[in-house]
């Protein structure tokens, strides 16, 4: 069920209306409900996988749970000599749980997501040695896989690592997992910053209303004025890679499309949440404002950066191994050396994961390196840029400095984008270096007229001076609550026209699924 | 304590460790320097500082983090 649909509009106004006619007691059992309905509609017999998922992490955290109870008891009475052994004993134990549960989560996306691609690659290898193919199979995708599988996993590992205490009720968990709004592109939320959110019967109120009313407009306009705008020029450009400014152009629009759509989408999963009460984690936080790679990442799709950086780079990070090769390098090698080897092994995995997380493809595994070696570039560099900066006395707070600063990174994320959109890795370098070849400035032939430049343009400098409020810590909303009622409806007024005036709709630009829908 | 703050002076100069109380939410320090200052406290305390301690406000200052090495070496 697309968000962009009647359909969808209907379903969440008798979600939200079942729910505050329930007692508060039982509101979090009407969100399951409407929860398991909706993935229902969408995924039909699929839904079979997400309850695996719920099971297996229910049964986990319980096992734990009754490790943890029977640890206490028991400690009281093992002698000092023997506490040591003991605790590695349960250690062990609670640890086999964990990998088992990750080895089933892990393998359903696995073989479901990426069976096809790996089989395809060795079957190509046997082809060198003559060597008869294996059938391929390939599976219809369960909605949210990719997401609900990294917040069963977080759940895991937090009951493991003690940060949370397993939950009896299965209801519970299995509404954390399935809540309806999240299950198209996540966040990919943690237990603990929304599991609260999610079982409190939240008391209806009109102020939660409007808000979640006012995110969802907000994200509809993202969605249909300006990614399905841009993205009819980007599916020309990216079909006929064209010499310099309109491929160019193309990728600039490209992260124009992904950013209004990506975070155009978030708004209305969180406007949708809020007028349940729920509040649910922000994934954008004006990732164009960032002065670094590493910023980028820490404010575009926040909620995997940060599953990445919990699960994968903190346990590779501060494994023995690694701590053990840090020291040595640390002995051995300049202060600055040793700081970039003690990361480097840990982001390798980190920008795989992340690179392979958005599809099975060479140009996904690309995508993650590449941003990989533009980390360890800058981090290899950062001495010696300080020294060029300080003898060309170049102050880091001036503001064209930082200016520069943010173009360089956005200037590198469109490059990333281009590699992202591009067909395959062998299309994305031959775009590539059509950039720098000379050709036709020929911008309007690609379905673009100029008054859908003027929309585009719009919108980016708007983005840009509420980016410049909010980075000084100004809440727009709050600012048109305060207006007076003509204003405040005036506004919203003027966002429906636009949507349904500026909006792209009709044959061949019928409103296209949402792109990280399909990760 | 002074131990600790020798070594975050000499992983981040120029901060002044004694008083911050949001190196995490200020963006004063990031994971890169989290995975430092591990190392380094492994190394100086002798232990294993382990991956359940890394959390925000075991981070957020000195004090907190010094905190966190008493618990681990009493453990």
């Amino acid at each position: 069920m697309s968000f962009l649909t009647i359909k969808y509009a209907l379903f969440l106004f008798i979600a939200i209306l079942i729910y505050y006619i329930f007692p508060k007691k039982y509101r979090w059992i009407t969100l399951l409900i409407s929860s398991y309905i909706f993935y229902y509609i969408s995924s039909k017999f699929l839904t079979i996988f997400l309850l695996i998922s719920t099971i297996t992490i229910y049964l986990a955290g319980l096992f734990i749970n009754k490790i943890n109870i029977s640890e206490k008891q028991l400690s009281k009475n093992i002698k000092p000599e023997e506490k040591k052994q003991y605790k590695n004993n349960i250690k062990k134990q609670k640890r086999l749980i964990v990998l088992l549960t990750i080895i089933i989560n892990f393998g359903i996306l696995g073989v479901l997501k990426y069976s096809g691609f790996a089989l395809n690659n060795i079957n190509h290898l046997l082809s060198i040695f003559n060597t008869p193919p294996m059938p391929i199979m390939t599976f219809v995708l369960p909605l949210g896989i990719s997401y609900y599988t990294l917040m069963a996993l977080s759940y895991v590992v937090d009951v493991y690592r003690g940060k949370l205490k397993a939950t009896k009720n299965f209801g519970k968990l299995a509404l954390y997992l399935s809540f309806f709004p999240q299950m198209i592109e996540g966040p990919i939320s943690k237990f603990d910053q929304t599991a609260k959110s999610l079982y409190e019967g939240h008391k209806f109120k009109i102020d939660n209303l409007i808000y979640g009313i006012s995110l969802i407009i907000l994200g509809v306009f993202k969605k249909l004025v300006i990614a399905d705008r841009a993205g009819i020029y980007v599916n020309n450009i990216f079909k006929t890679t064209p010499h310099g400014l309109p491929m160019f152009l193309g990728a600039i629009l490209y992260t124009l499309q992904i950013y209004a759509e990506f975070s155009g989408c978030m708004d209305i999963v969180l406007g949708s949440g809020k007028m349940f009460g729920v509040n649910l984690p922000e994934n954008f936080k004006r990732p164009f404002f960032s002065k670094s790679i590493q910023e980028f990442w820490r404010r575009w799709h926040i909620t995997l950066g940060a599953w990445i950086k919990d699960y994968i780079f903190y346990p590779i990070s501060l494994s023995k191994l690694n701590m053990k090769t840090g020291s040595f390098f640390k002995k051995h090698l300049p202060k600055s050396l040793a700081k970039f080897l003690i990361v480097a092994f840990p982001l390798l995995f980190v920008w795989l994961y992340n690179g392979i997380w958005h599809g099975a493809s060479f140009k996904y595994i690309a995508y993650g390196l590449y941003y990989y070696i533009l980390i360890m570039i800058g981090i290899l560099l950062a001495p010696l840029l300080l020294k060029i900066r300080t003898k060309l006395k170049i102050n880091q707070e001036n503001i064209i400095y930082k200016i520069y600063e943010m173009l360089r990174t956005t200037l590198f994320v469109v490059i990333g984008m281009m590699l992202f959109r591009s067909h395959s890795l062998m299309t994305f370098i031959k775009s590539f270096m059509n950039l720098f070849k000379k050709g036709p400035i020929n911008i309007m032939d690609f379905g673009l007229k100029p008054f859908d430049f003027i929309v585009l343009i719009i919108y980016i400098i708007a983005l840009i001076i509420i980016g410049i409020y909010q980075e000084k810590g100004i809440v727009i909303y709050d600012k048109i609550k305060k207006q007076n009622i003509f204003i405040k409806y005036l506004i919203y007024f003027v966002a429906i026209i636009s949507i349904i005036i500026l909006g792209i709709y009709g044959k061949g630009y019928d409103t296209s699924s949402f792109i990280y829908g399909q990760f | 304590m002074k131990q600790l703050i020798e070594i975050l002076e000499n992983i981040k100069p120029g901060v002044d460790f004694k008083k911050e109380k949001h190196l995490i939410d200020d963006e004063i320090i990031d994971s890169f320097d989290i995975v430092t200052i591990v190392s380094q406290i492994n190394e100086e305390f002798d232990i294993d500082f382990p991956v359940t301690e890394i959390m925000p406000e075991n981070f957020n200052s000195a004090e907190a983090l010094y905190k966190v090495i008493t618990k681990i070496i009493n453990d």
